[in-house]
């Protein structure tokens, strides 16, 4: 018996199907109701517990790239980790990520204490089974990855397979990442383990994907340019509008006394090395919906300019020349998602 | 049931996704305790105990359920529970994973001897740190180490404790065996991606090795039998799995 948990049928019966009908019968139902104070809650329980104490404030996240959200049709079946949003088709790209970390595989990644908080429904990305899904499938979030870890899963991905180990299924290990970073993975599959419990786990997802129209990355036709930051064509526009303006902002900078510039809790120097700016840079991520009109009201309101972006995570870099200014929390108001995601 | 004890479960349910670490903590005690008197003889079948049911259906449908409609009697808990069986007897996979797990293909102790001497231990003086090292360990990572490190079986009760303590399992540092190398866990294990986790830094201190030291197939040789011998020291421990019911072995009904 290996470690598999919890058991195919549990997870098969997560699949969206039509109710079951059943009736509760006399002979269901025996013996008396114990003292509930008397009920053991095991370590690992109240563990889990914890986690998802800590992770509940990220639920009502803003979606953006590098969070962990539920797919809304149906939560109990999974979620997806979001890598970056393809403008071309208007969605997100991402892996299915689901709670059993026993079930990784070479390139499962297992979310660890690193990632925290991190609700435990997050508990394993599957990078070899990536997804696109339309902002509508997205529901609350889970947790949020850092650069490096959405490396890690992207690592994974192309080369997780390749990690040739001893199979043993339901059993974790580190594997060296590239920089001296690491990933918790499973053992890999091989032909040999023709009973694996992760073969048919990874089957019992691909027809959960299907019956919730969730469209594999990989069945899609090949991406034609590079996947774009969120909303990259829309910010075009924006882009270039204010470009100008930040052209006029870098000139006057040119003559402004060469004091100290911050950068968030950086230092930073213009480009063109010819002057130092002052200010302080924000790194913002912007509502899907919200406007371009709304957008560019705000940023004057706020005296703000957009000097860098879409990167890709759909992130822009805006600077106040007020080194003191402290941007608003998302929220009403303002059409930010997301400071420094 | 009292109907005005079903309230509080009713008014935990309604408020799940916002209650805090103790009260997810009474709300489980609640509600495995009023499903105790409950056992669909279909439960039978699924070859799991009825406290194992009880708390799957916990983790699956009370706390991560897609309905929000919370139940207002016990008689409509025993219902999603019984429904919550039905459910995977209608799904039932073949999910028999018993494969064949290799497990340490250790060396005989006299083949230790020779190298470890050059790094002035003897096998039994590994023996004895490691012993030592487990000593150090929480429950968690002894039972990653046995379980998954040294190729030990799991047992079924242990599963989700296991997959549990992969969450804390980056800092212990186990690395793959890899197929047809046998010293590839000791060449992994001081690679400078894991050096620095408990394994690594535990291994290179008791040969006396710094972390920034360039190492040689020697020194790999070494942390390889460091590490079969602290395998053995692993397996040897006696683990009681933490039940989670007070009567795990309880069976449902034939």
């Amino acid at each position: 018996m290996t470690a598999l948990t919890p058991s195919l049928a549990i997870v098969a019966a997560r699949l969206p199907s039509p109710p079951s009908s059943a009736e509760l019968l006399d002979a269901d139902a025996a013996g008396t109701t114990p003292d509930w104070r008397g009920i053991a809650v095991p370590d690992h329980l109240m563990q889990r517990f914890a986690r998802r104490s800590d992770a509940a404030p990220l639920a009502g996240r803003p979606i953006a790239g590098g969070q962990i959200h539920l797919l809304a049709r149906c939560p109990g079946f999974g979620a997806v980790l979001l890598d970056a949003w393809d403008s071309t088709r208007q969605r997100w790209r991402g892996w299915l990520v689901t709670p059993d970390a026993a079930y990784a595989d070479a390139c499962g990644l297992v979310v660890e204490e690193r990632d925290a908080p991190a609700d435990p429904r997050a508990g394993l990305v599957l990078c070899d089974m990536p997804v696109t899904v339309a902002v509508t499938d997205l529901g609350a979030c889970l947790g949020v990855f850092s650069q490096e870890r959405l490396q890690a899963a992207r690592w994974l991905e192309t080369h997780g397979r390749a990690n040739g180990a001893t199979a043993a299924p339901g059993v974790i290990a580190r594997v060296a990442l590239p920089g001296d970073d690491y990933a918790l993975t499973g053992t890999p599959l091989s032909s040999e383990l023709g009973k694996d419990g992760r073969v048919a786990y990874r089957q019992l997802l691909r027809q959960g994907l299907q019956q919730l129209q969730i469209a594999s990355a990989d069945a899609l036709a090949p991406i034609s340019k590079p996947v774009q930051a969120a909303n990259a064509n829309r910010w075009l526009k924006i882009v270039t509008a204010v470009a100008a303006s930040v052209m006029v902002v870098q000139s006057a900078w040119l003559f402004l006394p060469k004091d100290q510039a911050v950068v968030g809790n950086a230092e930073f120097r213009s480009g063109s090395g010819s002057g130092v700016e002052t200010g302080v840079r924000f790194r913002v991520l912007f509502r899907a919906e919200a406007t371009e009109a709304e957008i560019r009201t705000w940023l004057q309101r706020e005296q703000l300019e957009i000097v860098a972006g879409p990167d890709t995570l759909g992130a822009f870099t805006v600077l106040s020349r007020n080194r003191q200014k402290v941007l608003p929390p998302p929220g009403p108001g303002n059409p930010l998602a997301v400071i420094n995601p | 049931m009292q109907s005005e004890q079903f309230e509080r479960i009713h008014d935990f349910w309604t408020r799940r996704q916002r209650l805090s670490q103790g009260e997810l903590g009474e709300f489980y005690q609640r509600v495995i305790a009023a499903l105790t008197p409950c056992r669909p003889r279909e439960a039978a079948s699924l070859g799991d105990t009825l406290a194992d049911l009880r708390h799957q259906f916990f983790i699956e449908k009370v706390l991560h359920g897609d309905s929000d409609a919370a139940p207002h009697h016990v008689g409509a808990l025993f219902l999603y529970f019984k429904r919550f069986i039905i459910d995977q007897l209608r799904k039932q996979r073949d999910d028999d994973d018993a494969d064949a797990q290799e497990g340490c293909d250790l060396q005989a102790p006299d083949a230790y001897a020779a190298p470890l001497r050059d790094y002035q231990l003897t096998p039994q003086q590994v023996r004895d740190a490691a012993d030592v090292f487990i000593a150090t360990l929480p429950r968690d990572l002894i039972l990653l180490l046995r379980h998954c490190g040294c190729g030990g079986m799991p047992v079924n009760e242990l599963a989700e404790q296991i997959a549990s303590a992969h969450y804390h399992g980056g800092k212990l540092g186990l690395v793959h065996r890899q197929k047809g190398d046998p010293v590839s866990a000791g060449r992994q294990i001081v690679e400078p991606a894991h050096r620095a986790t408990l394994l690594g830094s535990w291994v290179l201190n008791l040969l006396k090795l710094r972390v920034g030291d360039a190492l040689t197939a020697r020194d790999m040789q070494a942390a390889q039998i460091v590490l079969d011998i602290l395998c053995v020291a692993a397996l040897s421990l006696h683990m009681d799995p933490v039940s989670t019911h007070p009567n795990p072995d309880e069976r449902p009904p034939a």
